[in-house]
């Protein structure tokens, strides 16, 4: 039945298809890209986009065509990874408070509001102040920015789910506050928690490029398309192309994830009511 | 005559009424407001009353969902207001309950063969191996088919459902003498007419077949009075009438009973008769300010002034027959 | 207000659902006919399709996914389901109005409900806010609000349930309808402020000389509220007769099943009669008639053919080849 949902939404389908595209381009960058990313060239600094560079070379002569592939795993990972580490501390966080109540709930919400409380940019800064630039950071401090949302989220559906019989019934049937937790009310709050996930993956993406853009990203020569995006900045008047390319794929990569999650949204919402 | 199997005295259920940035406690609705009963074993007490007056929390205190806030309450040798966490899973073998909304009683995630399975798991009644084998027992004696153990609750009705959730209930019964107890909590009130009478039908059919005890809670007077063998009739927390289910509908003696009786539309027409009868006035009082003295006086025909200076106990006035009320006891 | 105005005829009414999962047909052709100043009530279990009828005649159907798909609906003369939408505006809930299920929901919780009766009066008689609120307040107090002119400044949240059903009714008898369709009034309210509503509703049909359309799956309610009984089932209707009638001589196996399957005060029962099996798919049914899966009298013919409405008395109509010779 969901499949069959799912392939009617044109949005779902659109932003899969956009989604799937690209990680086939991230598993099969190495047969793809047409040169290294890494092999300076100077001779061929900023020439324009041509047959033997697809999207013209960068300052350093390097294929930009090559560049963009190897950074689409490098934006994939990043947003993967460190939405996966929101999502898995938000889902618990939120479960706990949802669950337990009284100060426990308190306190966790109270963390939480602090953390959303800040702009998103300045708070990841501040994180990656403190513990350094480099890929992992910047993955940590991107999830620690999100895990609220996912607690928030979570939270919500919990307090509405605790109340269900079904939940007593479990209770009644021997079940510990765990068991109830992870095995009756978790399964059935999984709908607004992957539809926050797909939309929130695509803002990581978003936001990795412009961490790496100001230079808290991992050093370069990394592809990553906010590194790729920064090194482009000064040769806008003259290379455009630098900038044009790489900041196409950041678009592409968080519409077809926003059209996904918005698709999802609709496939899933009318079930998000029972 | 030997001892109830169950044995309620005074017993309370409050909630706290919160209010402000705080959220402090305002006030309490008194949901369970001293309340004494006693059923003996294999007896159906049937409980009966409107919305509010805490028929479903008196059920759900007593099989400790809510944890009392007073009084005393013994089943089968167990203190159910004393017990403690991990002492509660030896009040769930022996008693359980049945739930009212079939929809939202049973696991949407899970299969009906984990649904049904879940007790016999948790208390470690049988080796996981052989859950499966107990639980196809079970789900063909109430009605349903092997087939039905792997689909998921949307697949069925509400009558099947509310079958399913039956079988959850007993699936001890199939190794153990336990439970003994089940309470109903309006079983079949969210359920079409016809599918009322299946379920009603099965019901009766397992309480012979295993000797059961019933708490059977419900608002609608038919049925209760079909199923049961005494009744207590509750208003805002408290019980006004118990006695044999004959006797209460023949002879009630309150002056809610009979208000309340009389208010059920007969399922034929009878010309003016069911115009003749008695009308309440007003609305039901809020469960936060109960009514000083008798809670029922200020909807009551023959209130008094000592109805409202104190109230009025539940007394014995007849074999069996207890009525809360300054005119009748 | 003329009394008797209030006339009603259904004609071969279909309203189909179309989902994911195919075509449902709620409303499978029925016809009936609600005399002005009377009263019939539609009983039935859920899925019979007796609430898509009132919804059918109001012109409130879901529209995706639901429709009308054809048939008459005749009110006074007038062809219901040929109006354009801005007539059929001016009389629901002015000329035909409808009571709800459930109070809780009908009501907006934004605003007043002195806001939400005083709309009616300020959309069908363009009233002012000021004149409005004056009827709004006066209507409460014939519906037995007490204190009519404080509760206007309340929100829903603030009354009880029957207060709310009232104010529901309220609302509907504003413009003093010809026709009043009540959908399950009394299903979530308690048994002692159900009968509260349900002498509300005969004394307000006295008093205004509406015309009443009951539903309800409770017998009780409708053996002692109206004059004429329909039972649908899967969407047609199997019997309908007058309320003496049907209750005294129910013909139909399914009436005569619903009837004898309820307990009783007062009569002793073991077990209850059940009737076997379940409602049918409506995405699937059957070729015959809709009930030959469960009739404890099934015939050959039941499986393969589906009955028409025979007569079998003084305005006593069945579906079932029973009364075929």
């Amino acid at each position: 039945m969901f499949f069959k949902r799912f392939r009617r939404n044109k949005l779902a389908v659109a932003g899969a298809a956009m989604l799937i595209f690209l990680i086939l381009v991230a598993l099969s960058a190495p047969w793809l890209a047409t040169h290294s990313p890494y092999k300076l060239s100077i001779k061929d600094r900023l020439k324009p986009p041509s047959l033997a560079h697809y999207l013209g070379t960068d300052s350093f002569g390097r294929d930009l065509y090559s560049r963009v592939v190897f950074g689409t795993s490098i934006a994939l990972k990043v947003g993967f990874l460190s939405i996966s580490f929101a999502l898995a501390t938000g889902v618990i966080l939120g479960l706990l408070a949802g669950y337990f109540r009284g100060l426990v709930d308190t306190l966790v919400m109270r963390v939480m509001d602090a953390i959303l409380s800040f702009p998103t940019i300045l708070l990841a800064i501040g994180i990656m102040a403190i513990l350094g630039s480099g890929f992992i950071n910047l993955m940590i401090a991107l999830g620690l920015v999100y895990i609220p949302r996912f607690a928030r989220v979570v939270r919500s559906s919990v307090l509405s789910i605790r109340e269900k019989e079904y939940v007593e019934a479990a209770r009644v049937s021997g079940c510990g506050h765990l068991t109830i937790m992870f095995l009756h009310i978790l399964p059935n709050c999984w709908a607004p928690v992957i539809i926050l996930a797909t939309i929130s993956f695509g803002y990581a993406i978003l936001w990795e490029a412009a961490l790496s853009f100001l230079g808290l990203g991992a050093p370069p020569p990394s592809p990553s398309w906010g590194s790729l995006l920064a090194e482009g900045k000064e040769f806008m008047s003259k290379a455009p192309w630098l900038t044009y390319f790489p900041g196409l794929a950041i678009a592409m990569a968080v519409l077809g994830l926003n059209l996904l999650g918005d698709g999802l949204r609709d496939v899933l919402d009318p079930r998000l009511k029972e | 005559m030997t001892e109830p199997i169950l044995k309620v005295d005074g017993l309370k259920k409050y909630f706290p009424i919160r209010r402000g940035l705080f959220s402090r406690v305002v006030g309490h609705i008194k949901a369970v407001d001293q309340v004494d009963l006693n059923i003996r074993e294999s007896e159906t007490l049937g409980l009966v009353g409107e919305s509010g007056c805490g028929k479903t929390t008196i059920g759900k205190t007593l099989i400790r969902l809510y944890r009392p806030d007073g009084g005393r309450a013994v089943y089968d040798g167990l203190d159910l207001v004393a017990l403690k966490p991990p002492e509660m899973k030896q009040l769930w073998q022996r008693m359980q309950i049945i739930f009212q909304d079939p929809y939202s009683s049973l696991n949407p995630r899970m299969t009906v063969a984990n649904i049904v399975g879940d007790p016999l798991k948790r208390f470690g009644l049988v080796p996981p191996k052989q859950i499966k084998e107990v639980v196809a027992e079970i789900i063909t004696k109430i009605g349903l088919d092997v087939e039905h153990l792997d689909r998921y609750p949307h697949e069925f009705s509400g009558g099947q459902r509310q079958r399913i959730g039956i079988a959850r209930a007993l699936v001890g019964r199939m190794l153990t003498e336990y439970p003994k107890m089940i309470i109903c909590d309006e079983p079949v009130s969210a359920l079409d007419v016809s599918i009322q009478a299946q379920i009603l039908n099965l019901l009766h059919q397992l309480r012979s077949e295993y000797n059961l005890t019933l708490l059977f809670i419900s608002h609608d007077l038919s049925v209760v009075e079909h199923i049961s063998d005494r009744v207590a009739v509750m208003y805002l927390g408290r019980i006004v009438e118990l006695a044999d289910r004959d006797e209460l509908y023949q002879k009630p003696l309150h002056p809610y009973t009979q208000a309340f009786l009389s208010a059920v539309p007969p399922p034929e027409p009878k010309a003016g008769s069911w115009q003749n009868r008695i009308l309440l006035k007003g609305d039901v009082p809020s469960a936060a300010r109960p009514p000083e003295g008798c809670h029922f006086r200020t909807r009551c025909r023959y209130a008094i002034e000592r109805c409202r200076e104190s109230y009025p106990e539940l007394r014995e006035v007849g074999p069996g027959h207890q009525v809360a009320c300054h005119l009748v006891a | 207000m003329t009394i008797g105005s209030g006339q009603l005829t259904v004609k071969d009414l279909r309203t189909h659902f179309y989902t994911l999962a195919g075509e449902v047909k709620a409303v499978d052709g029925i016809s009936f006919d609600l005399p002005g100043g009377d009263s019939v009530g539609i009983v039935g279990e859920s899925g019979c399709g007796k609430s898509v009828t009132a919804q059918s005649i109001m012109r409130i159907v879901p529209h995706p996914p639901g429709k009308v798909v054809s048939g008459s609906i005749t009110f006074n003369g007038t062809d219901l389901l040929a109006l354009p939408d801005g007539e059929m505006d001016r009389i629901r809930g002015n000329q035909i109005a409808m009571v709800y299920q459930e109070p809780m929901t009908s009501l907006n919780p934004a605003f007043t409900i002195g806001n939400q009766v005083g709309e009616v009066f300020r959309f069908h008689k363009g009233l002012s806010r000021k004149q409005a609120a004056q009827r709004a307040a006066e209507v409460l107090s014939q519906v037995g609000i007490p204190d009519p002119h404080r509760r206007i400044l309340d929100y829903p949240h603030q009354l009880s349930g029957g207060m709310r059903q009232r104010v529901i009714i309220a609302m509907a008898i504003a413009c003093e309808p010809a026709i009043l369709i009540a959908d399950e009034p009394t299903t979530a309210i308690d048994v002692t402020i159900q009968a509260q509503i349900l002498d509300l509703i005969l004394s307000l049909k006295e008093r205004i000389g509406m015309s009443l359309l009951l539903i309800s799956h409770n017998l009780g309610v409708v053996a002692n509220i109206v004059k004429n009984v329909i039972v649908m089932y899967a969407g047609s209707i199997v019997e309908m007769a007058g309320v003496e009638e049907i209750f005294a001589n129910p013909r139909h196996p399914y009436t005569k099943g619903l009837f004898t399957c309820i307990p009783r005060m007062g009569k002793r029962m073991q077990t209850l009669y059940e009737i076997a099996g379940t409602v049918p798919n409506l995405l699937a049914l059957p070729k015959g008639c809709k009930f030959a899966n469960r009739c404890p009298e099934v015939m050959d013919i039941c499986l393969n053919e589906r009955p028409s409405l025979y007569k079998i008395g003084e305005a006593h109509y069945s579906r079932c080849w029973l009364e075929k010779g």
